[in-house]
């Protein structure tokens, strides 16, 4: 399947979705105008990816700020992970948390209660 | 970089007013204004982004249903209590949901605003917009139901909506 690579904009984070390299992550500001439109995507890039993503690997999110329709696009990607993990994959999710940032670290507690879903909270940004 | 004690803000005010067409970019640009002008008016905090955040919610939809026209956008602190207005120009349609979601969440209490935030996002739903259906929701999740919104009918068959949010400024915060 073809990487999924969008370079960062001011109001959009970088993605890097990329099964040779392993490498999955997403990271920077989220607060597009349109969150559906420009997640949608990257939620249907994982869905069809998952059969082939190896186990041991590492889903990152490192966002430093997000508006509330980037929070529902993250959780519809992140229930995507959930069905994978449920299928039986053995994948890591890391939450990037800044030290000190409580918007964050809320959104990261919120975001594994309802999916359901072991976020590792990390400190500090990719 | 700082050196403040912890009732400093409370003698001080901070004001940015904006009124002209809404992009995404000026969006960016009033954050950033904004991130720089809590951090030095209210000095580090935990709780700046979920402040500022407020007014990223308020801005989120005037852009996505303004219908016309500029945007009157307003960032008040005074003494301890945080103002945020935006009046912008809507279709009829969305004006009036916006007063509907804020008269709900009016009535709810905190368990069922958390509940209703939660049913929202768990929904699966966008608008045709690409809103979530979440702002207000969150604003209040955040910050309490401080909300207000009005609206007037104008002589095109636009609404004008004014949106309010006022929270205290929690003295007691942790400094970051």
């Amino acid at each position: 399947m073809e990487a999924l690579k969008l370079e960062a904009t001011r109001h959009s984070p970088a993605v890097d979705l990329d099964l040779t390299s392993g490498t999955f992550r997403i990271v920077g500001v989220s607060i597009p105008e349109n969150a559906s439109e420009f997640y949608t995507p990257i939620i249907e890039w994982i869905r069809g990816a998952m059969p082939s993503i190896p186990d041991g690997s590492t889903f990152s999110f490192s966002l430093s700020y997000f508006n509330s329709s980037s929070l529902k696009a993250l959780y519809l990607a992140l229930t995507e992970i959930k069905a994978g993990i449920d299928s039986g994959k053995k994948i890591d999710v890391q939450w990037h948390v800044d030290e000190e940032d409580e918007f964050m670290q809320e959104a990261g507690e919120t975001f594994s209660e309802m999916v359901d879903i072991p976020l590792n909270m990390v400190t500090g940004s990719l | 970089m700082m050196d403040r004690n912890d009732t400093a803000y409370s003698l001080e005010q901070s004001l940015l007013e904006y009124k002209g067409q809404l992009s995404s970019e000026v969006r960016i640009q009033l954050l950033d204004l904004l991130n720089c002008i809590a951090l030095f008016n209210l000095g580090p905090r935990n709780d700046l982004k979920k402040l500022v955040g407020i007014a990223l919610e308020l801005l989120d939809n005037a852009q996505r249903y303004n219908s016309s026209d500029d945007v009157d956008f307003r960032w008040h602190i005074e003494d301890t209590t945080l103002v945020v207005t935006i009046r912008n120009k809507a279709k009829r349609e969305n004006a009036e949901r916006l007063v509907d979601s804020v008269r709900n969440i009016a009535q709810m209490s905190p368990e069922e605003v958390t509940a209703a935030f939660k049913k929202q996002l768990m929904n699966n739903e966008f608008g045709e917009l690409g809103g979530a259906g979440l702002g207000m929701l969150q604003i209040a999740r955040k910050v309490g139901r401080n909300i207000t919104a009005h609206i007037e009918p104008t002589l095109t068959d636009e609404y004008l909506c004014t949106s309010m949010v006022t929270t205290e400024l929690d003295r007691t915060i942790k400094k970051a």
